[in-house]
């Protein structure tokens, strides 16, 4: 795909940076606790050092990624992270379902959200008529709750309907 | 001696629910190995949960057989749809697919599946004969050299993994820092909780792999689309013919040798097994010109090595307790999870799970020579369904399956957390296994590390003092120094794709 090249570069710019951020906050955090005791490793010790390295190590990373940008630079053009142009719609939809399930399965109980969960993914996702968005999701919120309630008894929220 | 372990091992086995386990992990192995987008590292995290319900033997005997069982599922989509299943069936798009396609799939996979069955069978063998004396060797490793082990075998992955080397090392160290939150089992100290009581115990290991691998591998495939495009083929003549046979003889028995081998490598396994075999084959083979046009030898040795291969990688996981792959680091999370440590007390503690083990797998190579040539009609039929209908059911038991453990949303959190950062390492080219298997392995090193460090008053001159740990710790700073190193002879590290 054209300047996807380019593109890609300017993300690992970041992806470098944040895993320099994260080096450093470790760090912080394991300065929090002894780093020495008595002249052995407190409990600070280990990841303060690692986190050192991952420092380091990105720090190494975001150089080679100026330099590949230094060098490519006036060869590609403008491109696109994702590899379809509505792919990044899918991927909001899709995590927004995650995030909404996670939120109101204890409120909603499992059958209920677990249905409403699979249509939403169905239907707005990879839109699929609706017959087969409804009996997929029936089917699947049943067998997933016979195998893990039933068979596995396992304890699934129950919710304010109390199923 | 061996006799009665043998005896051990097929009691052991032959119990019906042992039975009935074995069966249910070859089964999902190969479906899951026929689905593209579900990978063994998935589903046993998927099916972690389910295992506490179980003996400690029969979850081990289940996730393991997933695990070999997905080698042989691989074979059928790189034949019949030219997407390898798994890693490890890769190069086995280059041959059988052109096999299929001149409607010769039927011998393609026939022999796949007995080219399989022998790997395995061999490196269920050579685990009986090896583990036994590799154990009473490791007896005598102290601190020292389980620390200096776990920092070769983390060095080792992160050098076998297909991307930058240098973002494998990150990525290792990532691995480390997760495995320090929670409490610190030296000095107690809570480390990096957050305010979060559910970390008080440290980041749990099936959210964090079910994330990684499950909802970023959907999230991946949902961007994509799904691509597939199935060759519609009539198959038969599942069982090769003589010649198939004479030709395929060679690459069968290199493949079993050579792969188990290379299983028993940190970082090794069926992957690199199965990569390296078609490269012998080749180099062997008096028409190397023929490969990639369909010839049978192309599918017979990587198959049989991946298999192989498969068998090997459990030595250093249950001889060691070092898991060399993230497969294998899923499975040691399930001995811990039922606080069984893996490594040389285990054939002397849990005698009967080793050898329950060893016993199911020679079981589940013949199960699964049984089902995936008669079944070969229902994978088919299972590789058309939509993956529009598979990804909401994958998605769904991730998050049940995270769910279940404590009964806690938290956990669903994590799990959609790690998915997000799953995805975006995958499309900034960040290789998840380094980063898990560094996780499972971190607070063992830690703890090792500090144990020896108590031993020698601070000073980090044991590890070069004692020559086993010596010699490891000199191996891995070898291959931590080696990309550079070819970089200044001018020679470029082979690519090799993760599990």
């Amino acid at each position: 795909m054209p300047g996807t090249k380019a593109y890609m570069k300017k993300q690992n710019l970041i992806g470098s940076l944040c895993w320099f951020v994260v080096g450093c906050l470790f760090c912080v955090g394991a300065a929090k606790h002894r780093l020495l005791l008595n002249g052995l490793p407190g409990a600070g010790f280990f990841p303060f050092v690692l986190g050192i390295i991952l420092m380091t190590l990105s720090f190494f990373d975001l150089i080679f990624v100026i330099y590949r940008m230094r060098k490519d630079a006036g060869t590609t053009g403008e491109g696109n992270f994702f590899t379809k142009p509505d792919s990044w719609k899918k991927l909001s939809i899709a995590v927004v379902g995650l995030l909404v399930y996670a939120s109101a399965l204890e409120y909603l109980g499992f059958p209920i959200m677990t249905f409403l969960f699979i249509l939403f993914l169905m239907r707005f996702v990879e839109p699929q008529k609706w017959p087969i968005s409804l009996g997929v999701s029936a089917v699947t919120t049943i067998i997933s709750y016979v195998m893990f309630s039933v068979w596995l008894k396992v304890l699934l929220p129950k919710g304010i309907l109390g199923i | 001696m061996l006799l009665d372990h043998l005896h051990m091992a097929f009691s052991i086995a032959m119990e019906p629910t042992n039975l009935l386990m074995c069966f249910i992990g070859v089964f999902l192995g190969t479906l899951i190995g026929v689905l593209p987008g579900l990978g063994p590292s998935a589903t046993m995290s998927l099916l972690l949960p389910i295992t506490f319900t179980q003996t400690p033997v029969q979850a081990i005997i289940m996730l393991s057989g997933i695990y070999y069982g997905c080698q042989y599922g691989g074979s059928t989509t790189s034949i019949l749809v030219n997407i390898p299943g798994e890693s490890s069936s890769v190069v086995t798009c280059l041959d059988g697919y052109q096999m299929a396609r001149v409607g010769r799939a039927g011998p393609a996979l026939g022999i796949a599946a007995f080219g399989s069955f022998i790997g395995g069978t061999f490196a269920v063998v050579m685990l009986m004969l090896l583990a036994p004396p590799l154990s009473l060797i490791a007896l005598k490793f102290g601190p020292p050299e389980n620390a200096s082990i776990m920092f070769f075998g983390l060095t080792m992955v992160t050098y076998m993994s297909s991307g930058s080397t240098l973002r494998a090392l990150m990525m290792g160290t990532v691995g480390l820092l997760l495995g320090c939150i929670g409490t610190e089992v030296v000095t107690g100290v809570e480390r990096f909780n957050l305010g979060f009581s559910e970390l008080v115990d440290g980041l749990g290991l099936v959210p964090v792999i079910m994330g990684l691998f499950g909802i970023a591998e959907v999230l991946i495939n949902i961007e994509k689309g799904d691509t597939r495009n199935f060759l519609e083929t009539k198959i038969k003549n599942l069982l090769p013919t003589k010649k198939d046979w004479k030709d395929s003889a060679g690459p069968i028995a290199r493949g079993s040798i050579f792969g188990f081998f290379l299983g028993l490598l940190p970082g090794g396994g069926a992957t690199i097994a199965s990569f390296i075999s078609y490269a012998l084959e080749k180099r062997l083979s008096k028409h190397p010109e023929k490969f990639g046009t369909g010839v049978i030898e192309g599918v017979a040795g990587p198959e049989t090595a991946n298999n192989a291969g498969t068998g090997g990688a459990f030595i250093p996981l249950l001889c060691l307790g070092i898991p060399c792959n993230v497969v294998l680091a899923i499975l040691m999370g399930a001995f811990l999870i039922h606080r069984i440590t893996p490594g040389p007390l285990l054939l002397t503690q849990h005698p009967e799970i080793f050898w329950g083990v060893v016993g199911s797998m020679y079981i589940g190579n013949i199960m699964l020579l049984v089902l995936n040539l008669p079944l070969i009609g229902l994978w088919v039929k299972v590789l058309k369904v939509p993956y529009t209908i598979l990804f909401p059911l994958i998605f769904l038991f991730c998050l049940i399956g995270g769910y279940t453990l404590n009964n806690s949303v938290f956990d669903i959190y994590i799990i959609i957390i790690f998915g997000i950062v799953g995805y975006l390492m995958k499309k900034l080219h960040y290789e998840p296994a380094p980063l898990v298997l560094a996780f499972v392995l971190g607070p063992m090193l830690e703890e090792n590390l500090s144990q020896s460090l108590l031993m020698s008053k601070g000073s980090f001159g044991i590890f070069f003092s004692r020559p086993i740990s010596a010699v490891f710790v000199a191996l891995a700073l070898l291959l931590i120094a080696s990309p550079l190193l070819l970089k200044l002879t001018g020679k470029k590290k082979a690519p090799f794709q993760g599990e």
